[in-house]
């Protein structure tokens, strides 16, 4: 009792609080999963924040995570494909950053990948393609951050418990707690269908919403679920689903193809995997364009196109050929017609998935400091 | 079959406690007249091309020798099945977990039965609210289409010679304001299938048959039927070996 003691008494002269994260979600939604060892706290998602912001963390000093995430566009970039700190340019269309909480698998096509903090260490170290760089100058970036007194502090009210504080395992542990705090759950689509408010959605967006949901255009059966995207884990979930998706966007091709990118089938080499990939969420759709993996498809009107064909047909580039006939291609891709009406009141539903709270919430938004 | 233990000493209660931890629901209904039990579900046909066969059931009664029915009562046990509904998970990759059987308890004591008779299907009253707040195994989006459809009863999503098929059965003609709102009153064609079996259903295993599922693949062409069973070209044959087309009998399951 007296040891017990002691250390509070300590404690409260020095030791600083963890102050658990509070969840703000709609009524009866089950809580993301954490993982134990990285227990969400204020704490953490404030140095999170403070790093996913800061380009002292890329080893040239160019790049911060906001870079290519950028809030104003759901956390996605306006680009087709990312740009590296080097200049390297990345083969893929930089993901939103949308309830990622509650994802299963990371990236838009990997099985492996199964908590953002593993995802962390990708952008960061990954050099195919380069992305932040910091492989072989870890000490040079931890040095940026231990030699600030306000990273010190942040660091040790993170993390008060650890001998060595400015670590990339605290670091990545840091913003993947602050990536789980971005979460939209405020859309005219929530207040519908969450908050049972029948008049959060205009007639032409519940229109819009009925065929979404139809088998019709079957776009619920990929895009299912609260976050529309069947990678989804949460406290209740007995069974991830992992479904990845060939939509028909590239020919199947026998041969491979330098500089092609077969989704799924880099990571596990099955020829099964060909040109597979995840279906991202929807939410906020309206405002990270362009489209697809390789942001090859500029607005929704062009995936409404591409999804009413039944996939598209390439006459030039690098791979061309009917992406239609792709054998593997998802059987719920059939192609559909839609009346000029229908088409509108499609897009008035997907702008009803749009979040403006999300999109500008200061509290996401980059620390004063760093603006 | 489980069968009610012994009377035994609280010594070898202690001994036993690990294993008999896993069966406290059958065993606090011992001395009541119910018997526990297991009925037991698996494929019939190549499992290789099973990339999905969910489903649920409920309303399970094993029928004696004298034709009479004792319903079988479910045990709880999340995330798989609760006091009325069960979830089946007969296929998938090693990675997800299978669930390849219903316990419970059945009035009365013996085995010798004769038939089972169970239904595939959510009840109405609880295939239409939030999945996200409903109770396992009603809480799995995969099974899930909207509040106005339901649940999905059946999900069978098959691989066959490289091309993939799905056939999913649900609820149909279900009205309500949008596909987000519940139906106040029952779908036109609720869907569920009401399945009677003949054989010893504690000894045997209930079977969902392959066969008629790829047949019925190759003559719709790999377009998939999730929806209009009655008039969709590609639900024909499928739909036909659901046993719910008025005057045709069922072919998709067997107790062997």
């Amino acid at each position: 009792m007296r040891a017990i003691l002691l250390v509070a008494l300590a404690c409260m002269s020095g030791c600083a609080r963890e102050t658990p994260y509070q969840w703000h979600l709609p009524p009866g939604f089950p809580q993301p999963r954490v993982p134990a060892d990285n227990a969400l706290t204020v704490e953490k998602v404030e140095l999170g924040r403070h790093l996913f912001y800061d380009k002292r963390l890329s080893a040239n000093g160019t790049q911060s995570c906001a870079s290519c995430h950028k809030q104003a566009h759901a956390f996605a970039e306006e680009a087709a494909i990312a740009t590296g700190s080097t200049g390297q340019k990345h083969h893929r269309n930089s993901m939103a950053l949308v309830n990622v909480a509650y994802g299963s698998t990371f990236t838009w096509a990997h099985s492996g990948i199964n908590t953002i903090e593993q995802h962390v260490l990708l952008p960061l170290f990954g050099d195919q393609p380069v992305e932040m760089g910091a492989a072989g100058h870890e000490q040079e970036i931890l040095a940026r951050f231990s030699d600030d007194p306000a990273y010190r502090d942040l660091f040790a009210r993170a993390f008060p418990h650890s001998n060595e504080q400015v670590t990339f395992d605290h670091v990545a542990k840091a913003i993947a707690s602050f990536v789980r705090t971005l979460l939209s759950f405020d859309s005219p689509f929530d207040r519908y269908a969450y908050y049972g408010d029948d008049t959060a959605l205009s007639e032409a967006q519940v229109r819009g919403m009925n065929l979404f949901m139809s088998e019709r255009l079957e776009c619920a059966h990929c895009h299912a679920g609260f976050n529309f995207s069947q990678f989804v884990t949460h406290q209740s979930t007995a069974v991830v689903e992992r479904a990845f998706h060939v939509t028909g966007l590239y020919p199947y091709s026998e041969t491979f193809i330098s500089g092609a990118d077969y989704g799924l089938y880099a990571v596990t080499g099955n020829v099964a995997d060909k040109d597979r990939f995840k279906a991202p969420t929807l939410r906020n759709i309206a405002h990270s364009a362009p489209y697809m993996h390789d942001g090859s498809l500029a607005t929704l009107d062009d995936v409404i196109d591409f999804y009413a064909a039944g996939g598209r047909v390439l006459t030039d580039g690098a791979r061309p050929g009917d992406g239609r006939a792709h054998p593997g291609k998802n059987p719920f891709i059939k192609g559909f017609t839609l009346t000029a009406q229908e088409r509108q009141d499609l897009l008035d539903f997907l702008s009803s998935l749009t979040d403006t709270r999300f999109l500008s919430n200061p509290a996401l938004a980059a620390p004063n400091a760093q603006k | 079959m489980l069968r009610c233990p012994p009377r035994i000493s609280t010594g070898t209660l202690l001994i036993l406690l690990p294993a008999l931890a896993l069966g406290t629901a059958l065993l606090s209904s011992c001395g009541s007249g119910a018997t526990p039990a297991q009925i037991r579900f698996g494929i019939d046909g190549d499992v290789a091309s099973a990339k999905v066969l969910q489903f649920y059931v409920h309303a399970i009664e094993l029928i004696d020798e004298h034709g009479k029915p004792h319903p079988f009562r479910f045990a709880v046990e999340a995330p798989w099945q609760n006091e009325r509904v069960a979830l089946l998970d007969l296929a998938g990759d090693a990675s997800t977990p299978r669930r390849l059987a219903v316990s419970g308890t059945v009035a009365g004591e013996g085995d010798a039965y004769s038939g089972i008779r169970l239904t595939v299907g959510v009840p109405f009253e609880l295939n239409h609210s939030n999945p996200l707040a409903a109770a396992a195994p009603l809480d799995r989006g995969e099974m899930f289409w909207n509040w106005q459809s339901g649940h999905k009863f059946l999900r069978a999503d098959l691989a066959v010679a490289g091309r993939e098929w799905s056939f999913h059965v649900g609820s149909t003609g279900c009205s309500s304001a949008s596909a987000l709102r519940p139906p106040a009153q029952p779908c036109a064609l609720p869907n569920e299938m009401r399945i009677e079996l003949k054989g010893n259903p504690l000894r045997d295993v209930v079977r969902l048959r392959l066969e008629p599922l790829i047949a019925a693949a190759q003559t719709a062409n790999y377009v998939v039927c999730t929806g209009d069973y009655e008039h969709d070209p590609a639900c024909k044959d499928a739909y036909a070996a659901t046993g719910l087309q008025p005057g045709v009998s069922q072919s998709l399951w067997v107790l062997k």
